[in-house]
C-alpha cells in the first residue's frame, strides 16, 4: 500500500486506477449507511475519492490508511447530509406494503423479521434515521446498525466518547417517540 | 418493560445481506478525470494559492485599518467631504 500511494504521489494513474479499486468496497459501505435522500450513491463515492487524492499530501502515515480514507469519507458523507433542508418524519402512510409489514411484525413483539424482509427492516431504519440531524444519524448507523463499538465511532468521526454516548441516548430516545407517534395515529 | 422497538427493527436491518460492492464501469475513469481536472488547474494557477492567501491578508487589514479608524471616522463633520470636494471642484476644473 505504501509503495502505491507513493506511485499516486508522483501522479501515477495506474497506481491511482488501483487504489480506487483496492478502496471502492470500504467507501461504498460507508456512503451506503450515511446516504442523503435524493442523492446518488456512486456520484458521492467520487466526491469521496476526489477528496482523497487532492488531501493525500496530507496524510501522514500515523494512523491506517483505510482509516483515513473511512474518516474522509464519513466527513464527506456528513456534508451531504448537512445539506438536506428538510428531515421529515416517517408516517405509517409512508411505508410500503413491506415496509409496513415489517413495521407490523417489529411492533407485535411476537416473532422477528423473516430473512426476506430484512432489506425492508434496513430500509425502513434508514427512513427513521433521516429524521435525525446528521451527526446523531451517523453515531445511531455505526453503533446499532453496524455495529460498532463508541471507540471505533471516536476513531472514525474525531468526536468525544461521551459527546457520543449521549447523543446516542437522546437518538434512540427520540425514535422511541417517534414509534410511539406513528402507533398512536395508526390506531 | 415497554419493548424497544428501534433495537428490534436495528437487529432486523442488521442482518439484511450487504449488496455487492463492484467498481461500476467507468468509474475509475471518472474519478481520475476529475483528479487530473483538478491538478490541470492546479498547474495552469501556480500561484493561485499565494494569490487567495495575499486576498486574505488584504481584506484583513483593510477591515483591522477600519476598526483602527472607526472612531476617527465616525468624528468627522458631516458634510466635510463633499465642501472639499466642491473646493477642488472650483479650483481645479476650467
Amino acid at each position: 500500500m505504501a509503495a502505491c500511494l507513493e506511485r499516486v504521489r508522483q501522479r501515477d494513474e495506474d497506481a491511482a486506477r488501483s487504489l480506487v479499486r483496492e478502496l471502492y468496497p470500504l467507501v461504498m459501505k460507508i456512503v451506503r449507511s450515511h446516504l442523503p435522500r435524493r442523492t446518488d450513491e456512486e456520484d458521492l463515492a467520487q466526491t469521496v475519492f476526489g477528496k482523497v487524492f487532492v488531501h493525500l499530501e496530507q496524510y501522514s502515515g500515523n494512523v491506517p490508511f483505510a482509516h483515513w480514507v473511512s474518516r474522509v469519507a464519513v466527513n464527506t458523507c456528513l456534508n451531504a447530509l448537512r445539506a438536506e433542508k428538510c428531515r421529515p418524519e416517517l408516517r405509517w402512510s409512508d411505508l410500503n406494503e413491506d415496509a409496513a409489514e415489517v413495521m407490523e411484525k417489529v411492533v407485535a413483539a411476537a416473532k422477528e423479521p423473516d430473512p426476506s424482509e430484512q432489506l425492508s427492516a434496513r430500509e425502513l431504519a434508514h427512513k427513521m434515521l433521516e429524521s435525525l440531524s446528521p451527526r446523531d444519524r451517523l453515531i445511531l448507523t455505526m453503533l446499532d446498525l453496524e455495529e460498532r463499538s463508541v471507540e471505533e465511532v471516536r476513531e472514525r468521526t474525531g468526536w468525544n466518547a461521551s459527546v457520543i454516548k449521549v447523543r446516542a441516548f437522546r437518538a434512540r430516545r427520540k425514535l422511541r417517540k417517534q414509534f410511539a407517534r406513528m402507533m398512536e395515529l395508526e390506531r | 418493560m415497554k419493548t424497544d422497538y428501534w433495537k428490534r427493527l436495528a437487529g432486523a436491518a442488521r442482518r439484511a445481506p450487504n449488496p455487492p460492492a463492484e467498481v461500476p464501469f467507468g468509474f475509475e475513469t471518472r474519478v481520475l478525470a476529475e483528479w487530473r481536472a483538478q491538478r490541470g488547474a492546479e498547474e495552469s494557477v501556480p500561484w493561485a494559492r499565494l494569490l487567495r492567501g495575499g486576498l486574505v491578508c488584504a481584506g484583513l487589514i483593510m477591515l483591522l485599518s477600519l476598526a483602527v479608524n472607526y472612531q476617527a471616522l465616525r468624528e468627522r463633520e458631516p458634510g466635510s467631504v463633499a465642501i472639499t470636494d466642491s473646493v477642488l471642484r472650483m479650483t481645479m476644473l476650467p
